[in-house]
């Protein structure tokens, strides 16, 4: 637009974030993003991917894994293997892990912030100011209850392995609700993000190998929803289209 | 007594065309009697106006542009000269250099800025320095900035404004009456200055900074309009504390309910404070979005300003050059 067509319209200016880091971020793994199991990538059983799109003009950002019963299986044996660990450290050593995931959640937040647009289709300014700051906070918060877990939650113990399902329409958010307490509480998470928008899971998940979180301590499964299979998970945590939650229904 | 300027009068039509000016109305306490406001929720939100907005380079130099259109260029000093007043009104009638307005593309836009406020003595060479250029000429007046001299000399000062070619008159009310809620006594006031102003415009200040709250902001604002008002401006720019966002929020607000109300549309004029490009920016985000970008005109929307001509042309400089020049190398007058 010239300068005298903006002088009469008072149109805003285009945010200035960028999509050129996050692209190179997505050059830089090929464009494929894979399960993050054990504290290491591995490639889906099947070989098969899925492509996730941007939804604002249906460009191709990235080709997902599309995991199947075996990955899940994988993934509740790894995090099964590493809940005694992630017990033992305790409440202080535990609060100390997600710190550091805050502390590098808000280092990052353009990256994350532009990805969960590109992937999700949010505007910038939702997930710049109200997502991802909002994902650093309840980490912070977390990393609290954590410190104080056994003065104030004396009774209390980790459930155990547990399997989380969560949605499209926020998916760091949503993410942050369900890892954040699971992790802070001395349980191990395998977490399965919306088909639809995986790929801040994927830089979260990356982000936990940079913070060198135990491996097994968190999980990142991938896959649409219609694989099941979950069969030794102690406890499923939900949030989603009511349609597809039945299919969790078998899951218990 | 001598009428208003043949040429202010002009462009003053130009630019109230199809508005039509506030004829004011009786005095209603139920209007503005209940008026509360919710402190935190308006600083919330002046908060976001800042920062979550993008308005950079082709759009910032327009914007800024528009700022300039708008800007009341002001010297109120005790020092203060007709020499002084004379550069004054051609900075007015020539705001930013050639060669920037070129680089830009706007050089026949024909930008200037909105109008001069001056002190009464000094009307006479800011109508004559000023003549044929559209830009109009506004006093301050009734016991500026104080305002603590008896009423029939503030009547007096307006009356005698106007003679001299002022076509608008910013006056500023007796923050005692609003301090006391003699909301009555308030509307006389400004009723008779109204009366006093004729055909010139009224700009009521309001100094925001000295009547404590926001509720009664939002109260003066009311009974401003009510009682004829054609704009409603936040300070004297003597005060501690002048135009804030927040209490521009609470009077563009009041603005809008009374436009709702009576279909007429109320000038908005921030003065004081706004000595940056991104003061002003800010402002015309707020304005934008409470109240509308047709708002953002002359004849509804001023800055009250001086030094901020001249950061607004450092950034045009900057946005055309890549270099950020000197404070001194922008002088206003």
């Amino acid at each position: 637009m010239e300068v005298t067509e903006i002088f009469e319209s008072l149109e805003y200016g285009p945010a200035a974030e960028t999509p050129d880091k996050v692209k190179q971020w997505l050059k830089e793994r090929d464009n494929c993003l894979d399960h993050y199991i054990g504290g290491e990538w591995m490639t889906p059983e099947s070989g098969e991917y899925f492509a996730t799109h941007n939804p604002a003009n249906g460009e191709m950002l990235a080709m997902v894994a599309d995991g199947n019963e075996a990955d899940v299986n994988r993934a509740v044996a790894a995090a099964a293997d590493a809940l005694e660990g992630w017990v033992a450290i305790g409440g202080h050593g535990r609060a100390r892990y997600l710190y550091a995931m805050a502390r590098h959640i808000q280092k990052n937040s353009r990256l994350f912030s532009v990805l969960e647009s590109l992937d999700n289709g949010k505007p910038i300014r939702e997930s710049r100011d109200i997502d991802i700051p909002l994902v650093a906070r309840h980490f912070y918060y977390h990393a609290g209850w954590a410190q104080v877990m056994r003065e104030r939650l004396p009774g209390y113990r980790p459930i155990g392995v547990v399997g989380q399902i969560i949605p499209w329409n926020f998916p760091m958010l949503m993410l942050a609700w369900k890892v954040a307490p699971a992790l802070a509480m001395g349980n191990t998470v395998v977490l399965k993000p919306a088909e639809f928008t995986s790929s801040t899971a994927v830089l979260f998940a990356e982000m936990c190998s940079e913070v060198r979180l135990p491996a097994g301590g968190g999980h990142g499964k991938h896959g649409r929803f219609e694989t099941g299979g979950v069969h030794f998970v102690n406890c499923c945590t939900v949030r989603g289209d009511v349609q597809r939650n039945r299919l969790a229904a078998w899951c218990f | 007594m001598a009428g208003v300027s043949q040429t202010n009068v002009r462009s003053l039509d130009e630019r109230k065309k199809r508005i039509e000016r506030n004829p004011g109305m009786d005095y209603n306490p139920d209007l503005f009697g209940r008026l509360r406001i919710n402190r935190s929720a308006v600083e919330r939100r002046a908060a976001t106006i800042g920062v979550r907005r993008s308005i950079k380079k082709d759009h910032q130099a327009a914007w800024l542009l528009r700022a300039i259109s708008c800007i009341d260029l002001t010297t109120l000093a005790g020092d203060d000269t007709p020499g002084r007043v004379r550069r004054l009104c051609l900075k007015a009638k020539r705001p930013v250099r050639r060669d920037i307005l070129r680089a830009l593309g706007v050089e026949d836009l024909g930008i200037t800025t909105a109008a001069v406020c001056v002190y009464h003595n000094l009307i006479e060479t800011a109508v004559k320095e000023l003549e044929g250029s559209g830009i109009t000429v506004a006093a301050v007046s009734t016991g500026f900035p104080a305002g603590q001299i008896s009423r029939s000399l503030k009547v007096a000062q307006v009356r005698e404004s106007v003679s001299a070619g002022a076509s608008e008159i910013d006056i500023v009310i007796s923050r005692a009456k609003v301090l006391t809620a003699d909301w009555q006594g308030l509307y006389e006031e400004v009723a008779a200055y109204r009366e006093a102003c004729g055909e010139a415009q009224l700009k009521t200040i309001l100094a925001t900074g000295e009547l404590a709250t926001l509720a009664n902001v939002a109260k003066a604002s009311w009974v401003c309009m009510m009682a004829g008002a054609d704009f409603i401006k936040t300070s004297t720019g003597k005060e501690s504390v002048n135009a804030t966002l927040p209490v521009s929020l609470v009077m563009v607000r009041a603005i809008r309910d009374y436009g709702d109300l009576t279909g007429h549309m109320i000038g908005y004029k921030p003065a004081g404070g706004i000595s940056r490009a991104k003061d002003a920016l800010n402002c015309l985000v707020l304005m934008k979005e409470e109240l509308g970008v047709q708002w953002i005109r002359p004849a509804l929307f001023r800055f009250g300003a001086s030094s901020l001509l001249g950061d607004i042309e450092r950034q045009l400089e900057h946005h055309v050059t890549g270099s950020y020049s000197a404070q001194y190398r922008h002088p206003t007058a």
